[in-house]
Formats: structure tokens, C-alpha cells, sequence
């Protein structure tokens, strides 16, 4: 079944349709969320649960063919919230144990600018910040997916830090 | 947003699968969406807590087996450690032709007693969603204990009448049995309610025969023999509070006791002239964590007179229909106006 097939299926069916999403992608949003939630699994799957609940919740308005990019999007940003209130407790990490970048990624609203912004970037520095801030991966990984180091990684996003802070209203 | 959807769209990343407890966990999540969530170190604790007393624990099943009467049946999970607070795991079962009944726990804070059992084998198709008496259904303890009982309920009961009339007293009759559905998973569950005062650890024995709910009978008869331990919460306050509501005649407020199903008020009037009533008293509510809740299903009012015709009152609301953790309480309504707890001084 396409995605355009079960959000079509939220309105006629909703309980399968719901079954159906979660066994789609549950996995994806949780993985997102424990990246940024490592050890918390009860707050993981609240954050996959609330994903799917946003899918279900704004069916007529998603766009079929993105709903991949609406589910990272939306747990991305579920699992933010919560990790900004643990932060304060101190019961979760840094963001790859980096504090600048936990601030970026605190502090930083996905504004339009800025998604026009990344579009402009030669690659991979869009995928590298879209992986970084979007899915959550460390630099490590993304260093071991393009083949580069994991200082050249922490560099790269250092300097599209410091432009954006400099140059994109955000 | 959408700009952002369709950019990191076709991004491939590494998603772990999720092992099948974990999905349906999420599943039940978005089913059931939470208002709030139980602290997970507040969980722990009471897990090791039982599990140092050698009870074995399964994390979430008194949520589960006492749902109908958490504080807030949308999110029972809220409840759990207060039902653990006051709860025995007891998991008896017992089989009789095609149904099987699983005792699974109790709950006893000295002064209600709930038993929750599944009902495996149930139709439940003409069952009502409702409470029933069942005049061939009781529950019973040892001799000392069902005395004790007896005198609370027959204070002007002499040792000889209690003796003579023992076969009939031996028991308590008229349980109240909630039959409860869950239409989500199929299963079918009982709640035994019953008034049960205690101080000390308890043998009783229930027996459940010929249970009409409806259209639907549970003949049996089913019998379980378990220990259960009274673990009051009782929160005193004392003081001395003139308390005025509407037409109600003023009253002076000496103690008021909290307990998670029952509220008691002792009070006298003001003017010594003045007479109480119990329809002069509407059915009262609480006041708890900012949120007005457990309604009682009825109330009573006790008089004790001396000889100088001064009248000492007591008040009292409850069972009520849902668990209230009495440390959170700050208020009691009586008719339309509220009784500040923070008037009284709280007893350790």
C-alpha cells in the first residue's frame, strides 16, 4: 500500500489505517527520538506515538509523497521539546556531546529562509546539516557515510553554524 | 514545514526494527493518547519497594486491574503507585466448566476492600455494564476477624445475640460486583467492592456463585482463600474551624480524616440548639491537585449525644467512585462552599 493509499485510509478505515502507520513508521520515529533520547525509552515511544497521532490528526493536509519527511520533521521536533526539559534537569546528554551545536539545535527554528538556504549549499553540506539537525545523526556517522573525517564534519557544520547565525534571519 | 518534509524526504537513515512488545506499547499509546505521565522514578521506587517484600510485581498491572476506579480512568497509569501503595498481588485462579476466574489483586485501606478478577470464557455479549448483588456471592474471615466486623456493624449486638444469630453474621453478604469490560482488548474483568474495616493482616475467603449481570449469569461457584494486610493512608487534621454554608446551621469543624475512597468531618454546631440533619447535607466532592473530583456515592452522618444533650456529629462521604491519593487533598465541599484543609494542622 502507497502512502497516498493509507493516508486516503485514515478516513474510511482509521483504526486499521492507524495499525497499518504505526507498523510503518513507529520504527523511524523512534529511532529519530532515541537519538536525541538515549536510554529513555518510555519517552521514545510517546514521541512515536505522538508522530503518528499527528498523522492522524493532519491527514488532509499532508502531502502523500513527503509523509517520510513529515514524520522525521515531526518526531524531530516532539523529541526536541522533551529533551529541552530534560536538558534542564540534566537527565539527558548534549547533543553529540557538543554544546554549541545542542544550543543551534535548541534554538534554531526551521524557518523557510533557512530550508531555502541549505538548498544553496554544494553538496554534501545540505545533506550534511539536513542529517545533523533534521535526523539527528552524530558526526560520526555522517563522517562514516561520505567517506570524511569526524573533525571535517564537526568543521563543515561549524562554519554553516556560524553563516546562518550571521546571515539567515532564523 | 513543507519545505522541510520534501528535503529530508528521501534521505535514507539507519532505523533500528522495533521488537513487537515495543510496537504494541505505541499502538496502545495512540489509541489511549495520555494527559499526564507517571515519573518513572517515582515507578522504580515503588516497584523495588514490593519487590524487597518479595511480591513479585509486573510493572503497570494494578493500573491495569483497578483502571474503572483510578483517579482518572483516561490515564489509569497515573494511579499505579498509589495502587501499589495499598495493593496485594494475589493471582489465584480458579476453572469452573467454561469460565475461568483469575483473582488477581487486592486493594485494602482499613477501610474499603477492592478485589479485581478476570473472567476468561465470558460471552459478555448481553452483560451490563453495571454493579450487582449477588445474594449467593460473600465473603468471610476467621472467626476473630468476622467478630469484629460484626460488632462494627451491630454496636448494640450483645456477645450473646452475635453467638446465636452467628451462622447468619458469619459472612458479608450483598458484595457490590462491578462487571467491566474492555472492549479494546476483550477482556472481561470483575470488581468486588465491599466496606471492610481493619487494622491487622486478614485471611478471608471469597466466594462468588450466581452473578446476574443481565443477560448474563456466572453461576460457578468460584471460591478463593487469600491474605491481604490493611495499608491505611489516613491524613488527620485537627483544629477548630467555624465552617458556614448557605442554609446550614454554623458548625465547628474539630477533625477531618482523608482516606483514598472515604472523607469523615467531625463537627458540633455552633449553637448548641441548632439540629443536623442528614438531608440538610448534599453528597460533597474534593479538592484535589486544583481539580474538583471523587464524587461520593452516598454519605451518612453519625450522632452521639451525651447526657447533657450536647451532640457530637460525624460526617462522612464515600465510598467514593474513583481512588483519591489523600495527601493531595486540600478541600472538602459540604453543600456549596468549601472546607479549607489548610486551616487544620495535619497529625504525623
Amino acid at each position: 500500500m502507497t502512502d497516498r493509499e493509507l493516508i486516503a485510509k485514515l478516513k474510511t478505515q482509521p483504526n486499521t489505517a492507524l495499525v497499518e502507520l504505526t507498523e510503518r513508521y513507529a520504527p523511524l520515529a523512534s529511532a529519530i527520538a532515541a537519538r536525541l533520547l538515549p536510554g529513555r525509552g518510555a519517552d521514545v515511544e510517546e514521541v512515536a506515538a505522538d508522530t503518528i497521532i499527528a498523522i492522524w490528526k493532519n491527514g488532509d493536509k499532508i502531502d502523500p509523497e513527503t509523509l517520510r519527511g513529515f514524520v522525521i520533521t515531526t518526531a524531530r521536533n516532539l523529541a526536541i521539546d522533551r529533551w529541552r526539559v530534560l536538558r534542564r534537569r540534566e537527565e539527558v546528554p548534549l547533543f553529540d556531546h557538543d554544546g554549541a551545536d545542542s544550543d543551534f539545535l535548541e534554538r534554531t527554528v526551521l524557518a523557510g529562509a533557512l530550508a531555502e538556504y541549505i538548498r544553496t549549499l554544494s553538496p554534501p553540506d545540505g545533506e550534511i546539516f539536513l542529517r545533523h539537525y533534521l535526523l539527528l545523526e552524530t558526526a560520526a556517522e555522517i563522517a562514516l557515510r561520505y567517506g570524511l573525517t569526524e573533525a571535517a564534519v564537526r568543521g563543515r557544520l561549524h562554519r554553516m553554524r556560524k553563516f546562518l547565525q550571521k546571515e539567515v534571519p532564523l | 514545514m513543507k519545505d522541510w518534509y520534501a528535503l529530508v524526504n528521501d534521505l535514507e537513515t539507519t532505523v533500528p526494527p522495533l521488537d513487537e512488545m515495543t510496537q504494541k506499547r505505541i499502538l496502545r499509546r495512540v489509541v489511549r493518547p495520555k494527559k499526564r505521565r507517571l515519573t518513572l522514578v517515582a515507578l522504580i521506587a515503588a516497584v523495588m519497594m514490593l519487590t524487597a517484600c518479595g511480591v513479585a510485581v509486573v510493572t503497570g498491572q494494578f493500573s491495569h486491574w483497578f483502571r474503572s476506579i483510578s483517579e482518572d480512568v483516561q490515564t489509569p497509569e497515573a494511579s499505579q503507585t498509589l495502587f501499589e501503595e495499598l495493593g496485594t498481588v494475589i493471582g489465584q485462579s480458579e476453572t469452573v466448566g467454561d469460565i475461568t476466574m483469575t483473582l488477581d489483586g487486592a486493594l485494602w485501606d482499613g477501610e474499603y476492600l477492592f478485589l479485581s478478577l478476570s473472567v476468561e470464557g465470558l460471552d459478555g455479549e448481553g452483560a451490563f455494564m453495571d454493579k450487582f448483588t449477588s445474594l449467593d456471592s460473600w465473603l468471610t474471615g476467621s472467626k476473630a476477624f468476622m467478630y469484629g466486623q460484626v460488632r462494627e456493624a451491630y454496636p448494640h449486638m450483645t456477645d450473646e445475640e452475635i453467638e446465636a444469630y452467628w451462622g447468619v453474621l458469619a459472612s458479608l453478604r450483598r458484595l457490590g460486583i462491578t462487571y467491566i469490560p474492555d472492549w479494546e482488548t476483550g477482556e472481561h474483568r470483575l470488581l468486588v467492592q465491599q466496606e471492610l474495616g481493619g487494622q491487622e493482616e486478614a485471611e478471608l475467603t471469597l466466594h462468588l456463585e450466581h452473578i446476574e449481570m443481565g443477560k448474563e449469569t456466572i453461576e460457578g461457584p468460584f471460591e478463593f482463600t487469600f491474605t491481604v494486610s490493611p495499608k491505611p493512608m489516613t491524613q488527620v487534621y485537627t483544629g477548630d474551624v467555624v465552617f458556614e454554608s448557605g442554609s446550614l446551621p454554623a458548625i465547628r469543624v474539630t477533625e477531618v480524616r482523608m482516606d483514598p475512597f472515604e472523607a469523615e468531618i467531625d463537627f458540633t454546631t455552633v449553637d448548641e440548639t441548632a439540629e443536623i440533619r442528614l438531608k440538610d447535607i448534599e453528597t460533597g466532592a474534593l479538592m484535589a491537585r486544583g481539580e474538583e473530583t471523587a464524587s461520593a456515592n452516598n454519605s451518612g452522618l453519625r450522632t452521639v449525644t451525651d447526657a447533657a444533650g450536647h451532640t457530637d456529629y460525624t460526617l462522612s462521604y464515600g465510598p467514593f467512585r474513583q481512588i483519591v491519593d489523600p495527601r493531595t487533598v486540600t478541600a472538602v465541599k459540604i453543600n456549596d462552599t468549601w472546607l479549607e484543609l489548610h486551616q487544620f494542622t495535619l497529625q504525623e
